[in-house]
């Protein structure tokens, strides 16, 4: 029993750090139809910037915040400079997908140039204590983490279904033409969708950074999972996000130890035959909308 | 001794990263499906390099002293293909610093038939693709004439490009990987020196020795990589654990990029062990510790012997206390060994003597070190390839800057790797300091 707590508690916190990544992923895709691959090079150059800051003597939480700024306008910057020229009717539905793969390496191998490719300790900010939930031992940054991502979700649903910012967001995703039409600036509230999923980068990076120890290739595969985790609850939901990349950390983790026969070795295929069949069932993903899967 | 992608990346780190499953013959096939001109031309250009090896290459180290291919016009040239782009050019920054401050200060070094040479050393990055190791070696072969290639990072890249050295008679010397494969196949690759790290064989060998004096009878955990390093370390361990009286409790698995290892460690806690085999690499090593302490199992706790950095330690904080870990080389960056003066001596070679972009990093110390081996070998070999790898391959005490105390270089022509000896040692987290608890273990395979 006590083991069965411990792998649900560790399926829930690797779940929860992919569904760091994931929100901000779904967020680009809602409001602009782009799948960012570079999405966890810009959280890791956000992360590197805190990682900076706080060297430099700043106060961690002034630092996250800094470097949330930074990724904000990262995030913005690259689709108004880059992104857009790509993003529009006439290109290639590939294009963007090969656009932000190259970013993933500039900004990767841009970090490692500037930063090196040694670890790097990076501060928790939540403490690193040894905390018990129901008898199961996970740390303070690990419930700290979970409890930003809850709160995120809450202030993005908020944002994004009940503000007017919000509203102007979901009319560029829905109709470009006819939301330039009623007077939103379009290239600007694009620009802010991606402005927001890089802030989201940069508190969620320096959430996961002092688990994942901060280095060049800290979010790399967590970008793999993410994106699987998200299509498997639904690209078009932020709680279809989190619940994808939760859902995916426990499988993987409860299947290792329950089934000898598959272990630790290949826990992570049946994983994805998981989301698979799920997708056969429900093409939308867990609580995702049909119609864009119609689009 | 390194690290690769973070610290450890670099020398035994390295290995993690995915390739493409590798064979001599596999880029061969490639190369048939492309341009027939470029396979007739490398085709002739490796004829010739073979004929210009085999004409002055036949001597040894008391032979001949007539200068072979590679010694030509009064310098001797070395080469590599090294993963410049992705873990930086430290390392072979590191090694031409050498050369360079010899080149410089002494006008080259004086080899054995009396004459002195200059060193030109040339890399050309291959990105740890294995097609490009193989097209680098094969463009070195052809176009500069190496006397001997350095440094060839992995093991699939050495074993990809390994054919091609045989070919044309051009030494393959400290490459950096340690996989128990050379030991077993020497014999078929006569261009093979020494690699500089230890066999994966001695390693494990050296941690159930030091446990089974220590905790006799003891239950093991074991973590490993799930690729073909981790198998390389499984069948040393199936091999040396008979007849220790250990067994094994549990082996857990992870795959390379995982991003946590929370679940094998969990698994791992639950098994029964009194002891903690982990063969896992930075970062998800210093992952491993750090959970370790989460949850609380204390079991005496065995790391990889290049794990030992701060960048891979440090992290871990409080929880890397009394990690154990089998040591072949000092860490020049930590400050126990930073002022060591024969590490400071290579320090002060790297700053004044190295080129644009050039680091006393740990990667930067580790290739001025190889360089300072190499030119005491080519001191000591007449210039020819094949001198050179006899010299390389008889070496029975040599010093290394950073070789622990109490260990030399011995290599044999039977034993592909530089050292053959390791020592334990543990990591206070307080002082930041790592102390030897035993004298060193030398190889019970090893044979001159």
């Amino acid at each position: 029993m006590h083991e069965f707590g411990l792998q649900l508690m560790n399926g829930m916190v690797d779940g929860c750090t992919y569904a760091a990544l994931g929100l901000s992923l779904v967020v680009i895709l809602k409001i602009t139809r782009i799948g960012n691959f570079a999405q966890g090079s810009q959280a890791l150059v956000a992360v590197y910037i805190v990682w900076s800051v706080w060297s430099a003597g700043v106060p961690l939480v002034l630092a996250i915040a800094i470097g949330t700024v930074a990724s904000f306008v990262l995030g913005a910057g690259l689709y108004v400079l880059i992104v857009r020229r790509v993003d529009g009717p006439g290109v290639s539905p590939y294009s963007p997908v090969i656009l932000t793969l190259g970013l993933l390496s500039l900004l990767q191998y841009g970090a490692q140039a500037i930063w090196g490719s040694d670890a790097k300790t990076f501060p928790a900010v939540f403490g690193d204590h040894t905390i018990h939930i129901f008898g199961v031992a996970t740390t303070s940054q690990n419930m700290g983490t979970i409890a930003v991502l809850i709160v995120l979700c809450i202030l993005l649903y908020f944002f994004i279904e009940k503000s007017r910012l919000g509203t102007a967001l979901r009319a560029v995703a829905e109709n470009r033409l006819a939301a330039a039409a009623v007077g939103i600036p379009v290239l600007g509230i694009l620009a802010l969708g991606w402005g927001i999923a890089g802030a989201l980068g940069a508190i969620c990076g320096s959430m996961v950074a002092p688990t994942l120890i901060l280095q060049p290739q800290m979010m790399t595969t967590v970008l793999i999972y993410a994106f699987s985790g998200a299509v498997l609850g639904g690209m078009t939901s932020l709680a279809g996000a989190v619940l994808g990349c939760v859902l995916l950390g426990l499988i993987d983790s409860l299947v290792a130890t329950y089934v000898p026969a598959v272990g630790s070795s290949y826990s992570l295929i049946v994983a994805f035959v998981v989301i698979v069949v799920v997708l056969l069932v429900r093409p939308q993903g867990l609580l995702g909308k049909r119609e864009l899967v119609a689009r | 001794m390194r690290s690769m992608l973070a610290e450890v990346s670099h020398w035994r780190g390295a290995i993690a990263l995915p390739v493409p499953p590798a064979t001599g013959a596999a880029p061969a096939r490639r190369r048939r499906a492309g341009n027939r001109a470029a396979i007739a031309l490398a085709a002739v250009g490796l004829l010739l390099v073979s004929a210009c090896a085999s004409s002055g290459g036949s001597a040894t180290a008391k032979g001949s002293a007539s200068a072979g291919a590679g010694f030509t016009g009064g310098e001797v040239r070395l080469a590599s293909s090294y993963p410049t782009s992705l873990l930086g050019a430290d390392e072979m920054l590191g090694i031409q610093a050498y050369f360079t401050y010899l080149n410089k200060t002494a006008g080259g070094v004086t080899m054995a038939d009396g004459k002195k040479y200059k060193i030109d050393f040339k890399y050309i990055d291959d990105g740890y693709n294995t097609g490009r190791a193989v097209s680098n070696v094969r463009s070195l072969l052809a176009t500069f004439h190496p006397a001997a290639m350095v440094g060839l990072l992995g093991s699939a890249n050495n074993e990809a490009t390994i054919g091609q050295l045989d070919a044309a008679k051009v030494p393959n010397i400290y490459s950096i990987e340690g996989d128990d494969f050379w030991q077993e196949n020497i014999a078929s690759h006569p261009m093979m020196g020494p690699t500089s790290q230890p066999s994966n064989n001695l390693w494990v060998a050296s941690e159930l020795a030091y446990v089974k004096k220590t905790w006799p009878g003891a239950k093991l955990a074991v973590l490993l990589q799930n690729d073909a390093y981790g198998q390389d370390i499984k069948k040393a361990l199936t091999k040396d654990l008979a007849g220790t009286g250990l067994t094994i409790a549990d082996t857990e698995f992870y795959n390379t990029g995982t991003p946590t290892l929370s679940t094998q460690i969990a698994k791992l806690s639950n098994s029964g062990a009194k002891v903690f085999l982990d063969f896992s690499l930075a970062p998800a090593l210093t992952q491993g510790i750090k959970y370790m302490q989460t949850i609380g199992w204390k079991v005496p706790h065995f790391v990889c012997y290049n794990c030992i950095s701060q960048t891979t330690v440090a992290p871990a904080g409080s929880a890397a206390d009394k990690l154990y870990a089998p040591l072949a080389f000092v860490d020049p960056t930590i400050p126990q060994w930073s002022n060591v003066p024969a590490i400071g001596s290579l320090r002060d070679i790297i700053s004044k003597y190295g080129g644009s972009g050039s680091k006393t990093s740990l990667a930067g110390l580790q290739g001025a070190a190889i360089g300072e081996l190499l030119a005491s070998n080519l001191k000591a070999s007449q210039p020819n390839s094949q001198s050179l790898l006899s010299t390389v391959q008889s070496q029975q005490g040599n010093k290394m800057s950073l070789l622990v105390p109490g260990t030399a270089v011995v290599t044999s022509p039977k034993y592909p790797y530089l050292v053959n000896q390791l020592r334990m040692a543990q990591y206070a987290s307080a002082s930041k300091t790592w102390k030897y608890v035993d004298s060193a273990f030398v190889d019970p395979t090893y044979s001159k």
